[in-house]
């Protein structure tokens, strides 16, 4: 099986390092052009000419906006006037209780993980729907799903952008258009990394020793017993952005390493 | 973005005809050797000879089995002693009024959607893992889910096998061996079409107008709008076969038009 997105320009939010960024490897590897996205300039530029070089031939916009408000989703589409495969990636998380953060901290994560992907929707989604062809899909967190007294403004607004991914599906009806949701587990990143660094380094030890005990503490039910690689999300994303996946629509597919106790 | 399972081997259940049999024809376009099964010699036969002249450098084989007794699954065992990948995909169904279907029906589904599974499994399984590689598949029906009192026997047997296929996971915890379930809708399958070819005969109508009557009245909220093919089904099935697939575990993928209209 052979997939093959020559021609397709794939808008990935968030994307100058982790999930984001090896959703854009592989859109560029899977033969399509690509949009990279970050808050800062120099990391914009840093990444887009280091994947210039990975992938020469191929067409690659890097757009700094910080999606954070709608002045940051406009600036991007400016920039973008047609997508064929939007990720909506982009996503803070903020680690106070649920009665302990603030009004604006969930405001504030509430309109950079869920409100930006609309915005972004609302400006691309006409036109794959006009062109009958067009892939949206969503970075969905598995933590949501799970109890915890803490990390509450990052999971209520992830389980917000759950419900909204549905919704935005409806309007795919009779398409040949498709909206899903990834949904994500404990996965590398730059910011969990630097936690496990930590606190493996308070016992002695590097990350890579204690990665059994880190995943048994975050993700004690995770089947994989390791975290994941974000090529292992990258690679689904692409997957579900071929016309392989035509029939999966509306959907919530799992790249989690069944660290989700439960069927649903 | 490519998949090439050349070198291993995959076996079907009840692949002679429909979903199965669109699963061989991916599993060998992706280059794996597959062994294919039916109830009778003629339908396995003819599946053969079509699957040999389409990919003549394939290596396929047949088990005539009916997996509605245990003597089924060990034909096929006997017949492949040992495989890397396992589609539990063979089901049969029954249209019948809940209160009207008799014990006999809800064991013998039981005992073929659900128990062949457990048989095959516990074969194929434990080799999975003693080789640190494997992948077994449930081909699962979104009738789990959203039962119908049409076709009880059959929903109460598929949703059993959502229990099982997680249960399953947890044999693989910290292996590279992945055990998923795919969630199938109304599709076209040997099924649907002998039933729809049925009533198109009936009603005096073509086929494409029973199918369009289908959706519009018994499955409406269908994002896709029509009968999925069995080719989608197979590429989530050779895609979740893959390498690239492996955080995907203990994991419930939908392949089913979106017709569910809830989350979970």
């Amino acid at each position: 099986m052979k997939i093959d997105l020559g021609g397709k320009l794939a808008v990935v939010t968030g994307s100058t390092d982790g999930i984001g960024l090896a959703c854009v490897r592989g859109f560029l590897a899977a033969g399509a052009d690509a949009v990279v996205n970050g808050r800062s300039r120099q990391r914009v530029e840093a990444v887009t000419s280091r994947l210039r070089s990975d992938f020469p031939g191929r067409e690659i916009v890097g757009v700094a906006a910080d999606l954070g408000d709608a002045e940051g989703c406009a600036a991007l589409v400016a920039q973008v006037p047609r997508c064929d495969i939007l990720v909506n990636n982009v996503g803070v998380v903020a680690r106070d209780d649920a009665l302990e953060a603030s009004d604006e901290t969930y405001l504030r994560l509430f309109e950079l993980n869920c409100l930006s992907s609309l915005r972004l929707s609302r400006a691309w989604l006409p036109g794959m729907l006009a062109r009958n062809s067009g892939r949206v899909i969503f970075s969905g967190a598995q933590r949501p799903l799970m109890a915890y007294r803490g990390g509450t403004a990052y999971s209520a607004s992830k389980m917000a952008q759950l419900s909204l991914a549905r919704a935005l599906a409806e309007k795919t009806r009779g398409t040949a258009v498709t909206v899903n949701t990834m949904l994500i587990g404990v996965t590398h990143s730059a910011s969990l990394d630097s936690v496990a660094r930590e606190l493996a380094a308070a016992k002695g030890r590097t990350a890579e020793e204690d990665e059994l005990d880190f995943v048994e503490m975050v993700s004690p039910k995770s089947l994989l017993r390791r975290l994941a690689r974000p090529e292992e999300i990258a690679n689904f994303i692409v997957y579900l952005s071929s016309p392989f996946a035509s029939a999966t629509n509306g959907a919530v597919l799992s790249a989690e390493g069944g660290t989700r106790d439960a069927i649903y | 973005m490519n998949i090439d399972l050349s070198g291993k081997r995959v076996v079907i259940s009840g692949s002679s005809d429909g979903i199965g049999f669109a699963c061989a024809q991916a599993y060998a376009g992706a280059g794996a050797d597959v062994v294919i099964n039916g109830r009778s010699p003629a339908s396995v036969a003819r599946a053969l000879d079509r699957l040999r002249s389409e990919f003549p450098h394939a290596v396929f084989a047949g088990v005539v089995a009916d997996l509605s007794t245990a003597d089924g699954p060990a034909c096929i065992i006997e017949a492949a002693p040992a495989c890397d990948i396992l589609v539990n995909n063979c089901a049969v169904n029954n249209l019948q009024d809940v209160l009207e279907e008799p014990d006999e029906m809800f064991l013998r589904l039981f005992e073929t959607n659900f128990l062949s599974g457990v048989r095959l499994t516990r074969h194929y399984l434990p080799q999975m893992l003693a080789r640190g590689w494997g992948r077994v598949l449930f081909h699962n029906s979104e009738q789990s889910l959203r039962p119908s009192p049409g076709m009880a026997a059959y929903g109460a047997s598929k949703a059993a096998e959502l229990v099982l296929a997680r249960s399953v996971a947890e044999y693989t915890r910290g292996t590279a061996v992945t055990v998923n379930t795919i969630l199938i809708g109304p599709t076209r399958s040997a099924v649907t079409g002998a039933l729809h070819a049925r009533l198109a005969a009936e009603s005096g109508r073509t086929i494409a107008e029973i199918e369009q009557d289908f959706i519009r009245d018994v499955r409406p909220s269908s994002l896709i709008q029509r009968l999925a093919e069995g080719s989608e089904v197979a590429s989530m099935a050779v895609y979740l076969s893959s390498d690239h697939a492996s955080a995907t575990n203990g994991a419930v993928l939908s392949v089913e038009g979106g017709v569910r209209e809830v989350l979970f």
